[in-house]
Order: C-alpha cells, then sequence, then structure tokens
C-alpha cells in the first residue's frame, strides 16, 4: 500500500475559477470521478508498460524488490485519480460558496492580494466539508488499494487479501481483514485529529 | 316602485389559478435545461434498451467459444473483436449491460427498502429509537465497505453455500453495506418535516403515526431519496465490476464487464481491444449516472443553484 497521491493541483486551479468559468477543469473532475481507478490502472498499464515502454523500462512494474521510488507513480495515480477528482468537486462546490460570504468580501476591501484572499481567507473555510469527507475518502482508498495491487502486481495487504480469499485459506483472510479494519479505524483516527487544526471551533 | 334590475350575481367566478406542477413535473422543467443531465439519460435509455435486447437476442450467444480466431482484433463480422476464448466481445458487451442493470437497479431497490424504513422511524420517533438507529448507521460508516461486502459475498455464497454465487448475491451484499447514505438522508428530512405545520394539522386531525409518515413525510422527502437512489446505482456497478476483475464476482460464462476487463488485462500489450471495450462501456454508463444524479439534485433542490 502506498500513499494516495492526491494531485493537488486540481483543487488549486478549482479554487481560481470564482465564478465556475473554469469549466474544463470542473468537467474533467466530473470525467474523472467517474472512471473507476481499475480502469485507470489498465490505461496507465497499456500507456506506460506497453506504447511508452522505452521511456519508461517498466520500472513502475513490479520486479522481485518492491520499494524503489519509481514503482510508486503509476499505481499511485490510477489509485488517487477518481478520489483526485471527487475531492475537486467538492471542494469547487464550497469555493463557490465561500467566495460569496462577507469576510471574503471585506478581505479583497481591504485590498489583500488575490493569493492571500483565496488560499487563507477562502479555501481554509472552504475546506472544512472536505476534511469531513476525508474519514471515508481514506477508507475508499485503503479498500481500493486491493484491485490496484493485483493490477501492478505489487506484494501487498490487497494481493494477499484476494489470493487468501480466491484460495479459500479463511484464516488469513480473517487475519488481512483484521489489519485492514484497524487501519481504516487508525485513519479516521487521524483525521479527526485533524480537525481541530483546520477548524478551531472544533474542540474535543 | 320598480327596482333596476340587480343583475344576477356571476355565480361562476374564474379565479387565476396557476397551473398545478407535480414534484416530477417541476423537476422535468428544471433538468430540462440541463444538457448534461439528459446526455445522462440519454445513454441510460440507450443502456436500458441493449439490455432489453440482448436478453432476448444477441449477435452470438454470450458463452459461444470459438466464433472465430481466438484475440482477433474488431473486424466486420465482429465489430470489437473476439476475446481469449474466441468470444464474440459485442454480444458479451451487450450481454453484460443487462446485468448491469439488474445490479444497479436491484441495489437501488433494496437499498431503499432498508434505508428508507430505517431513516423515517429514526427521524419521526427520535429519541431511543433515533439513537440506536444513528448509532448502527455511524458504526456502518466506519468500516471499509467494499471489504466487508467482499468478505459478505464469499462467506455467503462460497463458505457457507447459502446462496449460490451470482447477482443476487451481490446486490445483497452490496446492499447491506451500503443502506446508510439512505439512511441518513432520509432522517434528516424526517427530523425536518416532522415539525412543519402541515404534520401538525395531520396530528391534530387525529391521523396515526403510519399514515403521517406515509402520506405526509415520505412523499415530501421523495426528491431526496430518488437523487440519492440514482447514485447507489453507478456504486452497485462499480461494485459488482470490482469484484467480477477480482474473480470473487459473478462466475465464469456470465459476460460481466469487470471479469470481461479483468480477461482483456492479461492479453493488454497484445490484444487490448479486449480490456478496452468492457471498461469504456462501463466508464461512459457510471459517468452517465453520475451525471443524471447531479441534474437530478440540481432539479429537485432548486436552493442548491449555483
Amino acid at each position: 500500500m502506498q500513499l494516495p497521491y492526491r494531485a493537488p493541483i486540481f483543487p488549486l486551479l478549482e479554487s481560481l475559477s470564482r465564478d465556475g468559468q473554469l469549466t474544463l477543469a470542473s468537467s474533467a473532475s466530473v470525467v474523472g470521478y467517474s472512471i473507476p481507478s481499475f480502469v485507470i490502472a489498465i490505461f496507465a498499464l497499456l500507456l506506460a508498460g506497453h506504447y511508452f515502454y522505452i521511456w519508461t523500462g517498466g520500472t513502475f512494474y513490479y520486479v522481485p524488490g518492491w520499494g524503489k521510488l519509481e514503482q510508486v507513480p503509476v499505481p499511485a495515480l490510477a489509485l488517487g485519480l477518481p478520489y483526485a477528482s471527487y475531492v475537486a468537486r467538492l471542494t469547487r462546490a464550497s469555493m463557490l460558496e465561500t467566495i460569496r460570504t462577507d469576510y471574503v468580501r471585506t478581505a479583497w476591501a481591504k485590498g489583500l492580494k488575490a493569493r492571500v484572499v483565496v488560499l487563507r481567507h477562502a479555501l481554509r473555510n472552504a475546506l472544512i466539508p472536505v476534511v469531513t469527507i476525508l474519514g471515508p475518502l481514506i477508507t475508499g482508498i485503503i479498500t481500493g488499494s486491493v484491485v490496484i495491487e493485483n493490477i501492478f502486481g505489487i506484494p501487498g495487504l490487497g494481493k494477499e487479501f484476494v489470493t487468501s480469499i480466491l484460495a479459500r485459506d479463511y484464516n488469513i483472510v480473517i487475519g488481512v481483514f483484521t489489519f485492514y479494519a484497524a487501519l481504516v479505524g487508525l485513519a479516521n483516527l487521524l483525521v479527526d485529529v485533524i480537525y481541530p487544526v483546520l477548524d478551531p471551533r472544533i474542540r474535543y | 316602485m320598480a327596482l333596476a334590475a340587480v343583475p344576477e350575481p356571476d355565480l361562476v367566478t374564474t379565479y387565476e389559478m396557476p397551473a398545478q406542477v407535480s414534484l416530477l413535473g417541476d423537476a422535468w422543467n428544471r433538468i430540462r435545461r440541463n444538457r448534461l443531465a439528459l446526455v445522462g439519460a440519454g445513454i441510460i435509455c440507450l443502456l436500458l434498451l441493449t439490455a432489453i435486447v440482448a436478453t432476448f437476442w444477441t449477435p452470438y450467444p454470450v458463452w459461444l467459444q470459438a466464433v472465430g480466431p481466438t484475440y482477433q482484433g474488431p473486424s466486420a463480422a465482429h465489430p470489437l473483436g473476439l476475446d481469449q476464448a474466441g468470444r464474440d466481445i459485442l454480444s458479451r458487451i451487450m450481454g453484460g449491460a443487462s446485468i448491469t442493470v439488474q445490479v444497479g437497479i436491484g441495489s437501488a431497490i433494496i437499498v431503499c427498502l432498508i434505508g428508507i424504513p430505517l431513516g423515517l422511524a429514526a427521524g419521526y420517533y427520535r429519541g431511543t429509537v433515533d439513537t440506536v438507529i444513528s448509532f448502527f448507521i455511524n458504526i456502518w460508516y466506519g468500516i471499509p465497505d467494499l471489504l466487508v461486502a467482499l468478505i459478505l459475498v464469499f462467506v455467503l455464497s462460497d463458505a457457507l453455500h447459502l446462496i449460490p454465487r451470482g447477482i443476487f448475491v451481490i446486490v445483497l451484499a452490496f446492499s447491506l453495506t451500503r443502506w446508510m447514505d439512505v439512511a441518513r438522508l432520509v432522517r434528516g428530512q424526517a427530523l425536518a418535516l416532522r415539525e412543519r405545520e402541515f404534520v401538525e394539522a395531520a396530528r391534530m386531525s387525529g391521523a396515526r403515526d403510519i399514515r403521517i409518515i406515509a402520506s405526509h413525510i415520505f412523499p415530501n422527502a421523495l426528491g431526496p431519496i430518488i437523487v440519492q437512489a440514482t447514485f447507489a446505482i453507478p456504486a452497485a456497478v462499480l461494485f459488482e465490476a470490482f469484484l467480477s476483475f477480482l474473480g470473487l464476482g459473478l462466475p465464469s460464462p456470465m459476460p460481466s464487464w469487470g471479469a470481461m476487463a479483468n480477461d482483456g488485462y492479461h492479453g493488454l500489450d497484445f490484444a487490448p481491444h479486449i480490456a478496452l471495450a468492457p471498461t469504456i462501456a462501463l466508464s461512459i454508463t457510471l459517468m452517465a449516472f453520475n451525471w443524471l444524479g447531479d441534474g437530478l439534485r440540481d432539479a429537485f433542490d432548486p436552493r442548491m443553484r449555483r
């Protein structure tokens, strides 16, 4: 399992489209959200592993000795892209709401730079609903890695899970599943810890 | 003394009545202007049509092997080519559309059957009922649903042999892990609606709880429910494809798009058409449902206007 590469460029692009004029980015995010991760993985495999083999040299695929950095980006992109689109859509909706609020207008009126207004006043508050869905999102990414690991041949938890199910190895299934449950619980806990950092009104 | 003839009062007074628009009619008026949603609806109609046609007729039987050379690319006789067993991919895509429609609609129905009563009960009765149901909703949100559903399919059909592996067990596993979205939505709606004047009026006129819920609260929550059910369909379709791709879904001769993608994945470097056809069909289907869902959400909730 690898860290989700949640392309940060999408929300940033979205945040700049104050009136929703940047339709290219938003329609791209709708399309991206609808394409399942294993489809992106197959296309990525076809492109990087077959058509552009000369450039990539197959470095992204599992060869004995997983763990090199150059093996991470392609599977991580396939896994993270649908969620990146989802985050982009949510950020966009939330941003459109925030950008019309009074305190943002005040910030503009004070003559602050666009970067400061967009990033500090608008984006920070717009991100609160985004963080709310971060818990289910992380669950989705962790479970989504099951199929990605099988496609790219990564010897991770997900591959072990599917292999043990197909082999009817009940003990391994129970063990791996318990591990997954713990991982998801831990991730949700982490999200709860991030909350108060973003929104000081939330206290525990 | 002659009274002036009093003109007869005009008994039939005509009032300017605004045309009555039903919930669905109103939504239709708004969605008509949403081009993306209409495209989505068109694609879905095409999918339904394909599914209906495929139940009666496909160019070749979906299971028939060796109708031509294996791994053959697209040709005039076989527009999408043949797969690794020499089966006609176009026929299998059509058969897969039928499976997709069954999984999607079946899941949406069962999700609603579980989620709506629970949500209505929690929102209307509040108190202990709400506490218990909300507790389960929150717990269910925490679990990794995809893996639990996977385990459910595995346990129900492989380990215990309760239900033969097929469409129904997949629909059931999906619904048992994804009913919370609908339940939570309906609960919120019921909580808001039960305080409204028309519910108060119904209660004052002696309506029983079941009647208030069924004929006052439920119809008013219908719009968001339809939207949520529309979003449940692509999730279910994706789940089925995901399972079949891993080889844990529908058994082999059934033309599931996920299983076909898996077939093609093994021959990706020399016969990419086997993998591309089902994955593109799947992506377009999911996109259409998401577009329609977005359009419906905008149509049913005018306040969400951007």
